[in-house]
C-alpha cells in the first residue's frame, strides 16, 4: 500500500507535461466593454481528447461579436458591427516518458483581417522530474485589409522562437524562466487610421520590419499548504524602440477541496515608438496613431473562482469557473482618449473525463 | 528606459539562470504533494478572451502579441 501511495503521489506531477493533461470539453463565454465604445461578446468551445496513452488531439472554436465606434478606427460616431471567427486544432504526442512534441494550427477570419499560423513545440522533463524544458517555434501569415487605406489585402508574416525552463526549487516553490525572439515583416499598420500632417489627412504608415525580444521570470511558492503566491516579471524591447516591463503578482487559495479562489494584479509600463507623435508638423515617412505604440501604463486587477462538481470527496467530473477584472490604461501624449477603462469577464463550464 | 537595452535583458536572463542553477534540488516523490495542489498549478486558467485582451491591449511575451494590431485588434 505504501508503494502504491508513493506511486500515485509521483503521478500527480508538479511539472504537468502535455501528455498528462486530462481529457475535457469546455464551453465558455466572454464579455468585454470599454469607454472607447468597444463591446465584444465571445462564445466558444474547446476540447482535448486522449486518443491513446501517448496521443492527444485538441481543438477550439470561438466567435467574437464586436460592436465598435473606437477613436482608433473612425472619426465619426458611426458604429461598426462585425464578427471574428477563430479556430484551432492540434495534436500532442508523447514520444517517451519524458518528452512530448506537439503541433497546433490556428486560423482567424474577420472581414478585414485573416490569419493562418502553425506552432510546433517540444517539452522535456528530466528523469527526476524536477526540471522541464520547453521549446517552441511558430510562424503565421496574415492578410491585412482591405480597408480605407488600401483596396486589396496586404501581407504580413510573423516568425517566432521561444524557450523556457521550469525548475522545482524545493517542495514548496517553483521557478520558470523564459525568453522569446520574434520578427514581423509586412503591413503592420491599420487600414483605417488617418492622421493630420501639414494640414492634410494621411494614412497611417509604419516600418515594414520589426524585431522583438524579451525575457521573463515567474516564481511561485506555497505560503501554507492551501495558499500559494506567484510573481512574474517580463521585459521586452524591439527595433521600434518600444520597451515594456510587465509585473504580475497573485494569490491562489484552495479554500475548500472543491473551491479555488484567485486574485491577481498586473502592472505594465511601455515607452513610445521612435516615430510616434501626437502632432506631425512636418512630413514624416513613418506616422501612427496606434495606442499600442504610445507611452503608457496599465493596471489590471482580476479575481476568479473555480468550483469542482460534484464536491469533495467525490472525484470531480465537472468544473465551473468565472473571472472578472477591470483594466485601466493611461496613455501619455494621446489627446484623443488618454484613459481607457475596460471590464473583462468570462465564465466557463468544463466536463472532465 | 533608454538605458534598458539588449545587454540589460541578457543580464536579467543570466542572473535568473544563476539563481536557478544555485537552487536546484531533488524533490522526492513523497514530497510532491504540495507541488501537485491546484493552487500551485503553473498554467493560468483564464479563458480565451482574457488572453486576447492581454495580447492586444496590454502586450507581453505570450503568443501572438507581435505585429501591428493583428486579429481582433478592434
Amino acid at each position: 500500500m505504501l508503494s502504491l501511495g508513493l506511486l500515485c503521489s509521483s503521478c500527480r506531477e508538479p511539472l504537468q507535461s502535455l501528455s498528462r493533461k486530462p481529457g475535457e470539453v469546455t464551453l465558455h463565454a466572454g464579455y468585454y466593454r470599454d469607454n472607447d465604445q468597444v463591446e465584444v461578446w465571445q462564445p466558444g468551445v474547446r476540447f482535448r481528447v486522449p486518443l491513446h496513452r501517448r496521443v492527444q488531439v485538441h481543438g477550439a472554436y470561438s466567435v467574437d461579436a464586436i460592436s465598435a465606434a473606437s477613436v482608433d478606427i473612425v472619426a465619426s460616431a458611426s458604429r461598426v458591427i462585425e464578427q471574428r471567427h477563430e479556430f484551432r486544432g492540434g495534436v500532442d504526442l508523447s514520444i517517451n516518458e519524458n518528452t512530448t512534441i506537439g503541433s497546433t494550427y490556428r486560423g482567424s477570419r474577420e472581414p478585414d483581417y485573416q490569419s493562418d499560423g502553425l506552432a510546433m513545440q517540444v517539452e522535456h522533463e528530466n528523469d527526476a522530474r524536477t526540471r522541464s524544458l520547453r521549446f517552441e517555434v511558430r510562424a503565421r501569415r496574415d492578410l491585412v485589409g482591405p480597408g480605407w487605406n488600401f483596396l486589396s489585402a496586404q501581407p504580413y508574416g510573423n516568425f517566432a522562437g521561444a524557450a523556457s525552463i521550469t525548475q522545482v526549487l524545493d517542495r514548496r516553490s517553483l521557478l520558470r524562466i523564459g525568453a522569446i525572439a520574434e520578427a514581423g515583416v509586412g503591413t503592420q499598420w491599420s487600414p483605417y487610421r488617418y492622421l493630420w500632417m501639414q494640414g492634410a489627412a494621411y494614412p497611417e504608415r509604419t516600418p515594414e520590419f520589426r524585431f522583438r525580444s524579451g525575457a521573463g521570470v515567474r516564481y511561485q511558492r506555497a505560503l501554507v499548504s492551501t495558499l500559494a503566491l506567484f510573481a512574474e516579471y517580463e521585459l521586452q524591447g524591439d527595433t521600434w524602440n518600444v520597451w515594456q516591463q510587465t509585473a504580475t503578482v497573485g494569490l491562489r487559495w484552495d479554500v475548500l477541496p472543491w473551491l479555488l479562489l484567485e486574485a491577481r494584479t498586473l502592472g505594465s509600463y511601455r515607452t513610445a515608438a521612435f516615430f510616434y507623435s501626437s502632432t506631425y508638423n512636418v512630413a514624416q515617412q513613418w506616422r501612427t496613431r496606434d495606442r499600442s505604440l504610445v507611452q503608457g501604463t496599465s493596471l489590471w486587477p482580476q479575481v476568479s473562482a473555480r468550483v469542482a462538481l460534484p464536491g469533495w470527496p467525490a472525484t470531480a467530473s465537472w468544473e465551473w469557473g468565472t473571472s472578472a477584472g477591470m483594466l485601466w490604461q493611461h496613455y501619455e501624449d494621446y489627446p484623443w482618449l488618454p484613459d481607457r477603462f475596460a471590464f473583462v469577464a468570462e465564465s466557463w463550464i468544463r466536463k472532465l473525463f | 528606459m533608454d538605458s534598458l537595452d539588449g545587454a540589460a535583458m541578457m543580464r536579467l536572463l543570466f542572473l535568473s539562470l544563476l539563481l536557478l542553477q544555485a537552487s536546484c534540488v531533488t524533490v522526492r516523490a513523497w514530497q510532491r504533494e504540495q507541488l501537485s495542489r491546484r493552487c500551485m498549478a503553473l498554467d493560468d486558467e483564464f479563458g480565451a478572451l482574457t488572453e486576447q485582451v492581454r495580447g492586444v491591449r496590454v502586450g507581453g511575451l505570450r503568443a501572438g502579441t507581435g505585429g501591428g494590431g493583428g486579429c481582433g485588434c478592434r
